[in-house]
């Protein structure tokens, strides 16, 4: 390491990485050799949807940005799976990116605790952001009346199933309690795995089943009482539903047997509905973009996929509910040196539905909650995926997603204890108990996101 | 130890006192200078970011705002946690296993090389193997082998042999710590082989001589010669080994993250998880700081018995 | 090893016994790679019926596959720059310093091997979070030469003592000689007292070289950049990337496997004695 060559070399490989961290100096100090720029750090699940968002939005908006005092966007690709924590120690110790990313308005409401982000209120009238986005979307990312982030997508959850398997067992999508449990009972008994899931590769996967069943059983009156502190977590309602999910697991509905939702991948899950092995499959939109490799010509079977809203577990709940998922959210920097030109890289991200949308169709990643209608779809859409955004951007029978409106401390708790519940470790009394305590503290030092009230069905 | 002899000259001086302790500063200085690499990266790498953590111990710290002094709450907050309990009875738990299955591996196989000549070396370099595979290849190796769906069980299933078949071993709450810990065990015996093997080497050929005449059988030579013939080796050993049981962390965060439930949950993966994902930084570093007590006490307690004149 | 004489007749079953265990021993050690290998060449229909058979037709392009995918090229050329620069960093960093303790017999050398133990058990974690934003603020954080300063710190104080222990070893009159006919320092130490241990810096390379190419943690956690990976992170991000298919992932792993495996059967000698020679064994 003594040899000036292999110095040299050194700086050369450190440049893209001195860039990061001096870029806040240098952004918008005009004439730098290459310092005029906003970067972002970005992480994608996949190769294909890396190019396609560096083609159409990173490398579109530089070549647009033509005027005079126009700023090219500067990404840098990061593993999906640290990003936010090297976002985190990034923006702490003042060199991170000036867009930051984050996965949803609650992480974002860590770094307005500490100062890291510029409202953005002074842009909302400029870009229109007011009508541009779902009303419930855009107050998601306010905190204390101010606007810290931008919405950067739209999801919800449903149920999935394999259209050939159901007519072979003449099963039709459940809607109700009573439904669910006998076509897990048939499933089962013929040998099936009702329910399809496991979290091996991604722990959180946990608290999708928490949040789905307690948006059915418990429904999103109760919680919305129970996010904005006017019922308490040790409610039976919610217990029940905590009760009700440990006994099918307990059942073997789930991934066919505890053990095995612990060790079942993604890739398990969905091959399992594509061989007619799994009855079921309750899923995030997200999986649009990751299903399509199982299904079809891609993977040499002739297999079919479709969804359907999730059914009701409690009475007086109302079927299809939609609980929201705002999965990604972008501020800016507070150490940004052109705040109004990175607002105008952001407003290209997110707002424009013929952009949002051409995405989706292209790549099956959701697009940010704005407002769409029937037209501004592109012709390619999927149309399973059409009927999905039509009814989310309807507004109607919405519901709550763990990880977009829980503070962050219990929105943890909710899938790291719920491991406990499902082995028998841990009581669903006491489980709701827990949470209530993390709850009503985070509560208390405003951790929890804005919540948007229920719509009704 | 060679090092703590005192240095004497060779040739004694004419005039032993003012000459010879220049002499000894010069070169006290010149020692210095050739330490002095050692000790910048020692301490900008290691020291001072470690001293920082134990002043984040003291603190509230979340990894990302300013830090507040909350004097023990962090240390008193881990007597009560029910997770540090769970983590720290997995790291001993590892620890016991690591000081017997294993030790107990390399010393049968090491003892058993020691009694063959032909292809010794060939059992030597197999053994040794999985020892330079990384981690993560390893783990990816064990992981596809432990599959419940397209691993052993099924393999063996294949040929009638139905015992493993839907054991998911790292799954099941109850053998997912023995199993990472298994996986660990096999990329680890073959090097505590080697080392015993030629620390065996090193006992005197005579003991053995002797031990024949008095009609000694394999099991007595090794009980009272081997064994004790290797002790230093065994000691060292068995430091390093409660060290690094403390500190394991690759394997777990590899195979299984601490899950399921917590079932596989040690102190290296419980800082982890708290520093980065709960945003609880500054109880992070009580439990590294936890972790470190750990290490300089075995450290010391070795050192001190050595120094007491014991023969380890 | 003693050279005794052969026990007649009744000992030579249990000499069968013995190659006999040896070799189940052998078997548990290998063959898991040989699956490991063997999965690598199946189809993932073949893997998922026949998970422990050999491959019936080797899918030679899994490997070409998994290269591309995982971008494993890069990720090698990263290490190579890594492993290298972490081998002679180390040996120069940790030479001196045991020449220091070990030859010029510095005041507070005790304490020094003391400290080196504890550093070299103290827990990563311990300081990992402060570090990451010290390496943030110098710029060396998503920097293969901040990673490389990292492994010098971490792989040094083992390598001191392991050097350490070849000098302490060397009869004191060849320096002394030298002294005698004027040498300074620097020229002792590196006519002769160098010539006299490389086989401990030779090892001291070796292992810090493959400590560096196998470092996890460290890795994941100052590397980022897709392009500046070395393969232990290249092939983890592959792994845990979203597709699973553990065809590919075994080809991956061999990939990263076999230059290790090449370099360690050429050099197993060198690499055995130097981890007995460590002072492991008393």
């Amino acid at each position: 390491m003594s040899e000036p060559l292999s110095r040299r070399r050194f700086l050369q490989l450190s440049g893209a990485a001195a860039l990061g961290a001096t870029a806040l100096a240098a952004c918008g100090s005009g004439g730098g050799a290459g310092g005029d720029q906003i970067t972002y750090w970005g992480a994608f699940q996949t190769k294909d949807l890396e190019k396609y968002f560096k083609e159409n939005f990173i490398d579109a908006y530089n070549k647009a940005a033509t005027g005079a005092d126009a700023l090219k966007v500067n990404m840098t690709v990061k593993q999906i799976e640290t990003i936010d924590r090297l976002t985190q120690t990034a923006v702490a110790s003042g060199s991170g990116p000036d867009l930051i990313a984050t996965f949803g308005p609650a992480q974002t409401l860590n770094y307005v605790g500490n100062g890291n982000l510029l409202p953005l209120d002074p842009y909302v009238a400029q870009y229109g952001w007011q009508d541009a986005f779902l009303p419930w979307a855009l107050d998601a990312g306010r905190v204390d009346g101010k606007l810290y982030s931008l919405p950067a997508n739209l999801e919800t959850m449903a149920v999935f199933y394999n259209p050939a398997t159901f007519a072979q067992h003449g099963w039709k999508p459940p809607t109700t309690l009573a439904e669910f449990e006998a076509l897990c009972q048939d499933a089962k008994g013929k040998g099936m795995v009702p329910v399809g899931a496991g979290n091996a590769e991604w722990k959180p996967a946990t608290e999708w089943d928490v949040t789905w069943v307690w948006n059915t059983f418990a429904g999103p009156t109760a919680l919305y009482e129970a996010l904005t502190g006017e019922r308490r977590w040790t409610d039976p309602v919610f217990v029940d539903a905590i009760n009700l999910l440990k006994g099918w697991f307990d059942k073997g509905w789930f991934g066919g047997s505890t053990d095995r939702y612990f060790t079942n991948k993604n890739s398990t899950v969905y091959s399992q509905l594509a061989g007619g092995g799994a009855a079921l499959v309750f899923n995030g939109s997200w999986a649009f973009a990751e299903i399509g490799p199982y299904f079809g010509e891609a993977a040499g079977n002739d297999a079919t996929w479709d969804f359907a809203p999730l059914p009701s577990l409690g009475s007086g709940v109302p079927a299809g509910v939609q609980p929201l998922s705002v999965g990604a959210a972008y501020s800016i920097n507070k150490d940004c040196a052109q705040p109004a030109r990175a607002a105008d890289v952001l407003n290209y991200f997110v707002t424009d539905p013929a952009r949002q949308l051409g995405t989706l169709a292209a790549t099956g990643l959701p697009p940010a909650p704005v407002k769409v209608a029937e037209k501004d779809f592109p012709a390619s859409t999927d149309p399973r995926v059409r009927r999905q955004y039509l009814a989310l951007s309807s507004g109607a029978n919405i519901g709550y997603t763990t990880w977009t409106f829980w503070p962050p401390k219990s929105d943890t708790y909710i899938y790291e204890q719920m491991e406990k519940v499902l082995v028998g470790q841990l009581s669903p009394q006491d489980y709701c108990a827990g949470l209530d305590k993390v709850f009503q503290e985070e509560l208390k030092a405003g951790q929890r996101p804005p919540v948007p009230a229920p719509t009704g069905a | 130890m060679a090092i703590m002899q005192v240095h004497r000259s060779a040739a004694p001086a004419a005039r032993p006192g003012h000459a010879e302790r220049r002499t000894r500063l010069r070169r006290a200085a010149v020692g210095f200078a050739f330490m002095a690499p050692l000790l910048v990266v020692n301490v900008v790498v290691i020291a001072a970011p470690g001293a920082m953590s134990i002043w984040y111990s003291f603190t509230d710290w979340t990894g990302l705002g300013p830090a507040s002094f909350v004097g023990l709450d962090n240390y008193t907050n881990l007597l009560g946690d029910p997770e540090f309990h769970n983590a720290l009875l997995h790291n001993t738990l590892w620890t016991l296993f690591f000081l017997t299955v294993p030790m107990a591996m390399g010393l049968f196989g090491a003892f058993l090389l020691s009694h063959i000549r032909r292809f010794q070396m060939l059992f030597r370099v197999a053994y040794f193997i999985p020892y330079v595979v990384a981690t993560v290849v390893s783990g990816s190796i064990w992981e596809s082998l432990l599959s419940p769906d397209q691993g052993i069980g099924d393999g063996l299933a294949a040929i009638g042999l139905p015992w493993l078949k839907d054991v998911n071993f790292l799954g099941d709450p109850d053998l997912a710590l023995g199993t990472v810990a298994f996986v660990n065990t096999w990329q680890w015996w073959g090097f505590l082989v080697v080392i015993f093997l030629a620390s065996m080497q090193a006992v005197s050929p005579q003991l053995y001589e002797a031990a024949r005449l008095d009609g000694a059988n394999r099991w007595r030579e090794f009980w009272h010669i081997t064994l004790p013939g290797i002790r230093p080796t065994l000691m060292f050993l068995g430091l390093m080994t409660v060290i690094w049981s403390f500190l394991i962390f690759d394997y777990i965060y590899i195979l299984t993250q601490g899950g399921p439930a917590g079932s596989t949950d040690v102190l290296g993966t419980l800082l982890y998880r708290n520093a980065f994902a709960n945003l609880q930084a500054g109880y992070a570093a009580s439990i590294g700081v936890v972790m470190a007590l750990v290490s300089v006490i075995a450290v010391s307690g070795f050192l001190y018995l050595r120094r007491r004149g014991w023969d380890i | 090893m003693t050279s005794r004489p052969a026990r007649a007749g009744a000992l030579s079953l249990g000499r069968y016994a013995t190659y006999g265990v040896l070799l189940l021993l052998a078997l548990f050690a290998v063959g898991p790679m040989l699956v490991f290998g063997f999965n690598a060449l199946k189809t993932p229909s073949e893997l998922a019926t026949s998970p422990l058979g050999l491959p019936a037709a080797p899918q030679w392009h899994n490997f070409a596959d998994a290269w591309q995918e995982a971008a494993m090229g890069v990720g090698l050329a990263n290490s190579v720059v890594v492993v290298i620069s972490t081998a002679l960093g180390v040996c120069v960093i940790s030479g001196c310093a045991a020449y220091a303790m070990g030859r010029l017999r510095v005041p507070g050398s005790n304490f020094l091997i003391f400290y080196l133990l504890v550093t070299s058990a103290l827990p990563i974690q311990l300081f990992l979070v402060p570090l990451f934003y010290l390496w943030t603020n110098l710029g060396l954080y998503d920097n293969l030469l901040g990673l490389i300063i990292i492994y010098w710190a971490v792989f040094s104080p083992f390598a001191t003592l392991l050097i350490r222990s070849y000098m302490v070893g060397l009869p004191k009159e060849y320096e002394e000689a030298a002294r005698l006919d004027g040498a300074g320092e620097w020229k002792v130490f590196a006519r002769v007292v160098l010539p006299m241990v490389w086989p401990g810096f030779l090892t001291a390379a070796l292992i810090a070289g493959l400590s560096a190419y196998n470092e996890f943690l460290l890795a994941v956690t100052f590397i980022q950049s897709t392009d500046k990976m070395p393969v232990s992170t290249a092939f983890f991000a592959f792994k845990s990337g979203y597709t699973q298919d553990y065809t590919l992932i075994s080809a991956g792993g061999l990939i990263m496997v076999i230059p290790v495996l090449v370099a360690f059967l050429l050099l197993q000698r060198r690499f055995i004695e130097g981890y007995i020679s460590s002072g492991m064994t008393g």
